[in-house]
Formats: structure tokens, C-alpha cells, sequence
């Protein structure tokens, strides 16, 4: 049974170069034992700053959180799949249930024997032959000398590769030589078996003996926990799915379920990155996402991430249109807007109409200390099904026509309805407004 | 921080589990260092004997040291010297070298310089009866004081593990630690009677030299396989107090920074 409570772990970037030496650390040491001795104030050398602000650029926080207050208990005979982004701290986890890594606060239970099969063939060493890694790499992983030697037979065998046994693993393919390593590491007998990303070994008749064998665990009711990107073994195999994001477990439980949360978050991800020149934008969609009908969603509310230009983007049933709403306070944008429709490639201007900015009068606005002004556009509903440049341009008597909007608009038609707004993907401001 | 006694129980019961993987891996650095080299083995006798050639050359012809057998000393003195700065050398970099097996594979990272000192004094057993040969070619017999190798190989492997703990951690965590122990290593060399008995330097800076424990391990090596006599128990006593007091260091160092070598390496 793994039991965790809690647990936080960060990592220090500061201490994560390769090259940081006694020399730095007996500076730093000098420095401050002289200030705190009162000797000299040399706390604040112009070169050191260089030194901490170098290591300032490389990010913005030296200390990264990489687990933040993870609880989650793991009994016998599970198969728990950890699933997430890169970076999201799937591997931390694994290493500090492994024993590698150790939390910075927080309590930590484990009852077993672990094997962490985090990378196969670590202990190999390329000079030696393949029938001597065998023993060492096997000793590595905690089996006995004897046990090996009476194994050795069905390991070899199991790993297919009987004429290289005796020449040293330099020479072996990369697919032998993790062929040889697999084979060495299912022989262990853990309670809790700890897999990173391994199981992409070998052709599939390899695979194949793979997945038995792994079957075998887990009809031994051995406890695994599985680090993978690959969802169709998570359904397929686990018995339970933890997803993490960024150091926090967001969803915790039926494979299917977690599947489809990961799945769609890495689309939407895609879709971000995928219009990588967007300056504004907004974290998540989920109304919009699950509308099917044009005029179904009621609001979307998004964060702005720099100008709060737009606030608000939203479809209402009652007119069709799109209604945005801006921040007058934030920025003073002129009374006479324009709405302007392009095609695809930006050369074609579709349609465009001059709109008004009219005071917002709704309640969920009321409270808040800015004053909006809400723009309504016009009926895009009888679009034809392609994707679209809108631009919402302002025109002051001091300006002439400053974008102050810029997205493109997906334009979805069902027999059933008029169309599905697809929006948020490219919302761009150029950000030269008025002062 | 867990308490230092709970601390170096679970050390030292997390180190002797992993006993066999220590041997194992001590075997097959030594069988890598030899493999694939034309003279095999022969490789571990070959630099000591060139060393050997050259000081007593140096010595013999151009400072005119008349000493009986000046050879063997010396022939002696290197073997126990190269064990002695290997294991510093190596000891500095081995958690280093060796962060595959411990972040993929798992393995505490104070079995490394265990590893280290175990490889270098099984090389200094395997070139013992090359200098016991050479003696007797060079008509000095070994006498039973030799014995005392027996324990003496002990007691050095102790001691050398005391500061190679310590190094090896450091060593981890600041990457100049390596170049300092390389250079120190060099440096403590001429200050190590290797190349001359201690007994030819005035009294007064034996005294300073008989301080450091090398120069004691180095003095008691030559007692029992070259001058044939009972090592001085001072001396003796002296090493182990200075093991004692460097282990205790070494086991703080290991302590307060145990938790997070993983994640520097």
C-alpha cells in the first residue's frame, strides 16, 4: 500500500546547473558571513547581481513547484496509470515513491518491496558482455547471484537475442540491447512495481511477451504505477488514471474518464499553441465546447492576459450576433466601431458595418469597479461553413481605425441549425491604443 | 532533518543490502579497466613499475640516495600510494559518474565510494605478490610482517572511506571539488615519504609530516612489507582516531545532504 499526504516538492534552478561549484558557494558564503559579521557590506557586489540576474533570466522563479500538495493513497493490486503533459511532474512522482527523490514536506507511506523500472539498462555497461550485464544489471535491480544463474536460460530466451549473448552490449541495436534490459527487469519480484515510459520496446511479437508478462503482475495483484503517454494501454490495462497538471492531480480515477479530461485538454492546448501569435487569451471553453447550437452559450468569460481589452465574449439566444464587452476604463476606445468581416487569407472584406458601444447593463457587471461598454456585432449566423478573419477596428477623431480586436471565427453548419461559433482561437490585439 | 543516529541506521541497513551490488560492482571496474587493453591485467603492474624505474633512476643516479634496496621501498610505496590517491581521485567524481544508476536504477548513492575505496585496495591485493616477486628478485625476502596487511589493508580501506564519503558527496554537489582532490592528491604526494624514507628528514618535520594520516598509512605499509618490523602502535592508534573523527564528518556531510544529491547530479 502506497499512502501519500500532502506532499510538496520543489526544485531549486538556482542548484540545477551543472557547473555550480565550491568556488560560487564560498563567495556566496564569504558574502553573507562578513555582512552578518557586520565587517563589510558587500551583500550587493555589482558583479554577483550579474551573476544572480543571469539566473534570473533563465526563468523567472529560481524555485519551481513541481508537486504541489499531492494526497493519494494506492492500495494492493492496483494499476494506477499517471498521465499528463510533459513537465507536469508525473516522473518526480514516480521517483519519490521510488526512494530517489525526497518531498520537501509531507508524509510519505509505503509498505513493500518497490522496483522502479524507471530506465531499462541503466547499469549496463557497453564493454561488457551481454551474458555479464545479465548478472550485474540483474544484481542492480536486487536479484541474487544464484537465482540469476538459474534464470539465465529463460532470460536469454525471452529477450531472443541467444548468438549475441557473449559479445560485449556496444555492439547490440538499441532494440536488443532494451530487448536484453526488459528481460533482466521482469524478474523481479516486487509488491509495488514502478514503470517510466518503458514499454515501447522491441517489434510487437516482443511487445507482445511484454504485455504478458506484465499481465502476469497484475494478475499477482502487484501494485503498479505507470508513468505513460500512450492512452490506449491506459484504457485499456489500468484500473485507475491519475492526471496531472502541473504538479496538481486534477482528476483521479476510471481510465475511460481521465482519458477523455487528458484528451481534451491536450486539443485545446494544441489549438492555443497552434495560433502561437495570440496575445490575449483565455484560459478555458467549456461552454462553448459543449454547445452545439448556434445561440446556445450564454457566456464565456475569459482572462485577459495583459490589455483586459475584451472582457467578455458572448452569443445570446434572444439576437443572434456576437456581443463583446469591453473595459472602458482600461482602455478608452472611440464610440464608432467598426465590424469588419475578411475571409480566410485576409483579402477579401465580407462584410462591414458600423456598431455602437452602448453601456452594459448586466448584473454579473454591476459590481464590478470598471465600466463596460458592450458591442454588439451582426448576425453571423448565415455564414457559410469556413473559417474567418474578424477585426473590430476603433476610429477616434485622434486615430484612424486601430484594431483593437483581431480572432478568427470557425464557422461550423449543421443540417439542424444555423451554424456553431467556434470561438476563441485567435484572439489578437494590437496593442497601440490610445492614449 | 531525521535524527543521526535513525539516519546512519537506515544508511548503513539500506548499504548492507546492497552488499552484493557493491562487490559486483567493484569486480567489474576492475575487470574494465584491464578489458580490451592488449596486456591485459598486466596493465595494473605496468605504471607502478614504470614509476618505479624512474624514481629509482632519479633517485639512485642523480641524488645519490644510498639506500639498500631503494626499489622495493619505492616499488612499495607507489602501490600503496596509487590505491590511496585512486580512491581520492575516483572518490571525488564517483556519484557523478554514476547518475544513471542512481536516479534510473535507484541506488543509494553512498554504495559509489565504497565501490571506489573497494576497487582500489582489491587492485592493490592483486599487485601485492608483483612486489613480493620483485623483492625476491632483488634478494630482500619477505618476512611474516607481512603479515600485518592482513589488518592493516583494513584499517587503510577505513580510513580512505571516512574522507572518500565525505569527498564523494561534496563532489556531487560543487563540481570543483574533483579538480581541488586531483590537484591536493598531487600535492600531498611530496609531502608522503614514497620516494624517501621519512627516517632521512630531520626530526622535527617528521613529527609535522607523521600528522597526516597518509603519510601514517604510507609509514606503516613500508614497516610491515619493507622494513619487516612491528608497525608503531602510535601510529597505529593515531590512524584510527583520525578514522573515527573523519567518519563522524563524513556521516554530517552525507546527512545534510543526502536528500537532494538525486536531484544534483
Amino acid at each position: 500500500m502506497i499512502n501519500l499526504e500532502r506532499i510538496n516538492k520543489s526544485f531549486d534552478l538556482r542548484y540545477q546547473r551543472d557547473d555550480f561549484t565550491l568556488k560560487e558557494a564560498f563567495v556566496r558564503f564569504l558574502r553573507y558571513s562578513l555582512h552578518w559579521l557586520k565587517f563589510v557590506d558587500l551583500r550587493e557586489p555589482p558583479q554577483y547581481e550579474n551573476f544572480d540576474q543571469k539566473l534570473e533570466q533563465e526563468s523567472s522563479s529560481p524555485i519551481i513547484n513541481v508537486l504541489k500538495n499531492i494526497s493519494l493513497t494506492i492500495d494492493r493490486g492496483e494499476t494506477v496509470a499517471i498521465i499528463g503533459r510533459n513537465g507536469c511532474g508525473k516522473s518526480t512522482l514516480l521517483k519519490l515513491i521510488a526512494g530517489i527523490y525526497f518531498q520537501d514536506s509531507g508524509k510519505m507511506e509505503i509498505d513493500g518491496r518497490i522496483s522502479p523500472l524507471i530506465e531499462l539498462g541503466a547499469g549496463f555497461h557497453p564493454e561488457f558482455s551481454g551474458r555479464e550485464n545479465v548478472f550485474v544489471n540483474g544484481q542492480i535491480l536486487g536479484l541474487s547471484k544464484a537465482y540469476l544463474k538459474k534464470r539465465y536460460e529463460e532470460i536469454v530466451e525471452f529477450a531472443g537475442i541467444e548468438q549475441f549473448m557473449d559479445s560485449p552490449v556496444r555492439v547490440y541495436s538499441s532494440g536488443m540491447y532494451m530487448r536484453l534490459a526488459f528481460s533482466v527487469a521482469v524478474n523481479v519480484d516486487p509488491d509495488i512495481l514502478l514503470i517510466d515510459e518503458i514499454l515501447g520496446v522491441g517489434d510487437s511479437d516482443f511487445q507482445h511477451k511484454c504485455q504478458k508478462k506484465l499481465d502476469e503482475f497484475k494478475s499477482e495483484k502487484k501494485t503498479i504505477i505507470l508513468v505513460t503517454h500512450d492512452l490506449d494501454k491506459v484504457r485499456s490495462w489500468a484500473t485507475r488514471v491519475i492526471y496531472l497538471k502541473s504538479g496538481e492531480i486534477v482528476f483521479d480515477g476510471p481510465p475511460a474518464e481521465a482519458t477523455k479530461i487528458y484528451q481534451k485538454d491536450v486539443d485545446s492546448e494544441r489549438q492555443k499553441d497552434d495560433l502561437s501569435d495570440t496575445q490575449i487569451f483565455f484560459s478555458s471553453y467549456p461552454e462553448l465546447e459543449s454547445s452545439v447550437k448556434w445561440g446556445k452559450v450564454s457566456q464565456v468569460e475569459g482572462q485577459t492576459s495583459e490589455e483586459k481589452m475584451c472582457k467578455i465574449l458572448e452569443l445570446n439566444p434572444e439576437y443572434p450576433g456576437l456581443h463583446m464587452v469591453f473595459d472602458h476604463r482600461i482602455i478608452s476606445i472611440g464610440e464608432n466601431l467598426i465590424f469588419r468581416l475578411l475571409n480566410k487569407e485576409e483579402t477579401i472584406t465580407l462584410f462591414e458595418k458600423n456598431v455602437t458601444l452602448r453601456v452594459s447593463s448586466y448584473e454579473s457587471l454591476s459590481n464590478s469597479e470598471n465600466e463596460f461598454y458592450k458591442l454588439d456585432c451582426p448576425d453571423l449566423s448565415n455564414l457559410a461553413q469556413e473559417e474567418y478573419h474578424l477585426l473590430v477596428i476603433s476610429q477616434t477623431t485622434h486615430h484612424q481605425g486601430i484594431i483593437i480586436l483581431k480572432f478568427n471565427l470557425i464557422i461550423h453548419q449543421d443540417e439542424n441549425q444555423r451554424g456553431l461559433i467556434n470561438l476563441p482561437f485567435k484572439i489578437g490585439v494590437q496593442n497601440d491604443s490610445p492614449v | 532533518m531525521t535524527p543521526l543516529f535513525e539516519f546512519n541506521r537506515k544508511l548503513f541497513g539500506s548499504l548492507y543490502q546492497r552488499r552484493r551490488i557493491i562487490w559486483a560492482l567493484a569486480i567489474r571496474e576492475l575487470k574494465v579497466r584491464y578489458k580490451g587493453s592488449l596486456l591485459g591485467f598486466f596493465w595494473t603492474f605496468m605504471n607502478p613499475l614504470i614509476l618505479m624505474v624512474i624514481y629509482s633512476v632519479v633517485f639512485t643516479s642523480i641524488f645519490k640516495t644510498n639506500i639498500s634496496h631503494y626499489e622495493v621501498y619505492v616499488f612499495s610505496g607507489i602501490l600503496m600510494w596509487n590505491a590511496i590517491s585512486g580512491c581520492l581521485n575516483d572518490g571525488a567524481a564517483c556519484i557523478v559518474q554514476n547518475t544513471a544508476l542512481i536516479t534510473k536504477a535507484a541506488l543509494p548513492p553512498e554504495i559509489f565510494p565504497i565501490k571506489v575505496v573497494l576497487t582500489h585496495f582489491l587492485n592493490y591485493l592483486l599487485t601485492l605478490p608483483l612486489l613480493f616477486g620483485f623483492s625476491l628478485l632483488r634478494g630482500l625476502s619477505p618476512t611474516f610482517y607481512s603479515l600485518q596487511l592482513f589488518f592493516l589493508i583494513p584499517i587503510a580501506m577505513f580510513f580512505m572511506l571516512s574522507i572518500v564519503l565525505g569527498i564523494s558527496v561534496l563532489g556531487a554537489f560543487y563540481r570543483d571539488i574533483q579538480y581541488l582532490v586531483n590537484t591536493l592528491s598531487f600535492a600531498l604526494f611530496f609531502t608522503i615519504p614514497v620516494t624517501y624514507p621519512i627516517s632521512i628528514l630531520p626530526e622535527k618535520l617528521q613529527k609535522v609530516l607523521m600528522l597526516s594520516p597518509l603519510t601514517q598509512l604510507i609509514q606503516m605499509n613500508a614497516e610491515a612489507v619493507f622494513f619487516g618490523k612491528i608497525i608503531n602502535t602510535g601510529i597505529l592508534i593515531a590512524t584510527l582516531c583520525m578514522t573515527v573523527i573523519f567518519i563522524i564528518i563524513s556521516l554530517m556531510i552525507v546527512r545534510k545532504f543526502h536528500t537532494r544529491i538525486a536531484e544534483r547530479i
